[in-house]
């Protein structure tokens, strides 16, 4: 009897084991409507494409030639996996125009959800072996581990095959598309952080012309709190992104050239303790509240300024009130990291597919195509013989006007550190300046806790 | 006299092998969603599988000589004290507001039965709507508590964003979530205590408390236990609720072990280490199930 009642508790235990080990299962099945629809007939024969070589990346026409291994030669359809929801209407319409150009492709669009969530899916997909995507977008930041682990296709063959140019990327972008020298994505969603203040509240106060040292910045943000009685600056300081630009302005770089961490910096953390007492002082909010919730505040006339992607400012042009944009200043370097996603095609698929991910990807990311996106978006324009080109530049500027101070700090874009460890090790660093600044952590015990959890993660535990 | 035995025997063998064949596909869906799957988690523990590779090696008990010797250091202890102190909120919210709900609505009148599903229905609303419901409330800034609470005089509260809070918040929507579930079953264990009890003791003179704690909470004691076990379980097990409403934050302070694992397997994408913290968590929750079980031998009344 006993045995029998311990036999029922393991049963019931295991069943929470059994739970536990799907854990994050709920949300990550792949949609399969790829592999159902998969040998569906094209109805719609449009143009076919003549082959082409030397063309920049991802022009529409170009084919891999006859009797390439990259040649796409059967109906097939695949799924394109895209972040956000609002872009889809966007993505609608390019996969209708590119379906109608395409004999045998049909691609159709699937919003994935977040980066996190995709990024969830595409894992479950991957160690499943089906329901993978065609083609995929993943953030900057987790896109290192994929490569890592070999779950992106080398793109080089096909760009041969199809004669693509990557060179015309521009240069920041596309190094987060290489691994050790091979290439797996292309870049699509880039953006960078900016400033964003409401010109039309602060000009009521004569200080509408945004600082551009971190001086001025201080001396602002307390003008600006005591002029309108409102929050001069609201971070966001959950974005690691934030925080990523903060800490390399402020003299700190989370990877040194010998693999250990470089936060032990002591400019940085003078940066920190002067951004506290601005916290402190109540010119500056420091929040752990999410984009959205921080985008609502400076909506809503709340705070006076933030600092969140440029990508936002497509939705920001049409308020009470007429926002501007400004660059990172406020440290040493005044540099923005590049952030967003790339695309790549996953490797787990058969031939044919990754063919047709590849024609797709490449008219994605064609000059033509990105520059629609750019201005649609306010993720930047990713070639350089679109920046070289001023009417094109003029395009964009003309549908997104305060666009233009982003594209003239092009300089000032930086890669972020390619370690497959960055969020995690960006982690303990965003914890530590947040609860010095806010919860008036023991610095130094909090920062010597910090650099030990980095240099941790950094010596790949 | 012996076809006779021998016959018995072929029925009793044949009603065996129908009855084994009767269990036999719920024992093969268990089998194949529980036990095969705890098996696999064992295994990949002794791998060092990042669940994108293809390929991984057995690495022996490296992984479990990392859990063993890092584990502070990888917020085990930290987020397991989390899933503990969750948990008991979790399970007094059920046990305590539940019977003090059912004792409230046990009237089988037509209001008390409108009430009574008024309070169970946020059982049918899934946890991520729900979630995302609660973080439109407990908006610091816009959120509706709030300005109740700034309507009564009080302070504006950052609810999911103060490490003194976040938990609360969790608490609160969970037991929101769940309590009417506790309702419902302590409501129809309620029922089935006879009325001949209370009115027997009433004619003795016992008072109202005295009928609660000398009758009704005895004769609960086996709904108790039931609803004691199955929350602590499902409390230990939370994860969505955290997920939506602070994302283990601010500080980790809402981290609890469940978030642990996702973190290890899906974010970090070390499924190998992700899976010996789950077979130490199983372990765990198997060792309290045992005691509370053995515990409750001579607590729980079964006698009716």
């Amino acid at each position: 009897m006993k045995n029998r009642k311990l036999l029922s508790l393991f049963a019931a235990a295991a069943v929470t084991a059994g739970a536990l080990g799907g854990c994050g299962g709920g949300s990550t099945q792949a949609t399969p409507a790829a592999s159902e629809a998969q040998g569906e007939q094209k109805t719609e024969a449009g143009q076919k494409t003549e082959g082409q070589t030397g063309t920049s990346a991802g022009e529409t026409s170009g084919s891999a030639g006859e009797g390439s291994p990259y040649e796409v030669t059967e109906p097939i359809t695949i799924e394109y996996w895209y972040n956000s929801a609002v872009n889809e209407d966007f993505y609608n319409k390019l996969a209708e125009d590119f379906n109608s150009s395409q004999e045998y492709i049909t691609v159709v669009p699937v919003c994935g959800g977040d980066y996190n969530s995709i990024s969830e899916k595409l894992t479950a997909a991957q160690a499943a072996g089906t329901g993978l995507p065609g083609l995929c977008l993943m953030s900057v930041d987790r896109i290192a581990v994929y490569m890592d682990s070999g779950v992106c296709e080398p793109l080089d063959p096909y760009c041969e095959a199809y004669g693509v140019d990557t060179s015309d990327f521009i240069d920041a972008f596309m190094n987060g598309g290489t691994y050790e020298g091979v290439t797996y994505g292309f870049p699509h969603g880039v953006s960078v952080a900016t400033f964003y203040y409401n010109r039309d509240e602060l000009a009521k106060v004569g200080l509408d012309t945004f600082p551009t040292t971190w001086e001025e910045f201080k001396t602002w943000c307390r003008e600006v709190h005591e002029k309108t009685g409102k929050t001069a600056y609201t971070c966001a300081c959950m974005q690691n992104n934030i925080l990523y630009n903060f800490s390399y302005n402020w003299g700190g770089r989370l990877v040194k050239e010998d693999g250990t961490t470089g936060f032990d910096s002591e400019t940085l953390k003078q940066y920190i303790r002067e951004m506290k007492e601005m916290v402190d002082a109540g010119y500056v909010e420091w929040s752990l509240e999410g984009v959205e919730a921080v985008g609502n505040k400076f909506l809503n006339g709340d705070t006076m300024c933030i600092n969140i992607s440029c990508t936002d400012y497509s939705h920001y042009t049409d308020n009470d009130f007429e926002v501007g944009l400004a660059w990172n200043y406020t440290g040493e370097h005044g540099i923005s990291s590049v952030a967003g996603s790339l695309m790549f095609i996953p490797s787990g698929l058969d031939q044919e597919s990754k063919n047709a991910a590849f024609v797709f990807a490449k008219y994605l990311s064609s000059p033509d195509v990105n520059l629609e996106w750019a201005k649609f978006s306010s993720y930047l324009a990713t070639h350089k013989s679109t920046i070289a080109d001023e009417s094109k530049m003029a395009e964009i500027y003309e549908a997104l006007p305060e666009m233009k101070m982003v594209y003239e700090n092009s300089d000032n874009y930086i890669e972020k550190i390619k370690t497959p460890y960055f969020s995690k090790a960006m982690k303990p660093f965003m914890e530590a300046i947040n609860q010095i600044i806010l919860e008036g952590a023991d610095f130094d015990e909090t920062w010597n806790n910090m650099l030990e959890e980095v240099n941790y993660v950094l010596a790949g535990n | 006299m012996k076809t006779n035995t021998s016959g018995q025997k072929k029925r009793i063998k044949r009603s065996t092998l129908e009855e084994f064949l009767c269990v036999l596909p719920a024992v093969l869906l268990v089998m194949v969603t529980t036990y095969y799957p705890l098996a696999e988690l064992i295994r990949i523990s002794f791998t060092d599988w990042n669940l994108l590779r293809k390929d991984y090696n057995y690495v022996g008990l490296k992984n479990w000589q990392w859990f063993f010797e890092n584990a502070a250091g990888n917020n085990f202890y930290r987020d397991m004290g989390t899933t503990l102190m969750y948990t008991a909120g979790s399970v007094l919210i059920s046990l305590v507001l539940g019977m003090l709900l059912a004792l409230l609505m046990n009237r089988m009148t037509k209001g008390f039965g409108a009430m009574r599903a008024i309070i169970f229905l946020p059982r049918y609303v899934g946890m991520s709507s729900a979630g995302i419901l609660f973080l439109w409330i407990l908006n610091k800034d816009y959120g509706i508590a709030n300005n109740f609470l700034e309507l009564m005089g009080g302070p504006r509260l950052a609810w999911v964003t103060s490490k003194g809070l976040a938990m609360i918040s969790v608490l609160m929507l969970t037991g929101w979530n769940s309590v009417g579930y506790a309702m419902m079953i302590y409501l129809s264990a309620m029922t089935g205590i006879p009325s001949s009890y209370h009115e027997a003791a009433a004619l003795d003179g016992a008072t109202r408390s005295q009928r609660f704690f000398q009758i009704t909470l005895p004769l609960l004691s086996p709904t108790i236990l039931f609803l004691l076990v199955t929350t602590f379980i499902s409390s230990m097990k939370v994860f969505n609720a955290i997920d939506i409403l602070t994302g283990g934050g601010p500080y980790g302070s809402t981290e609890v072990i469940v978030y642990l694992i996702y973190q290890l397997g899906f974010v970090d994408y070390r499924v190998d280490r992700a899976a010996v913290v789950s077979l130490v968590f199983f372990a765990f929750l198997l060792a309290v199930t045992i005691l509370t079980m053995r515990w409750s031998e001579n607590k729980v009344n079964y006698d009716m």
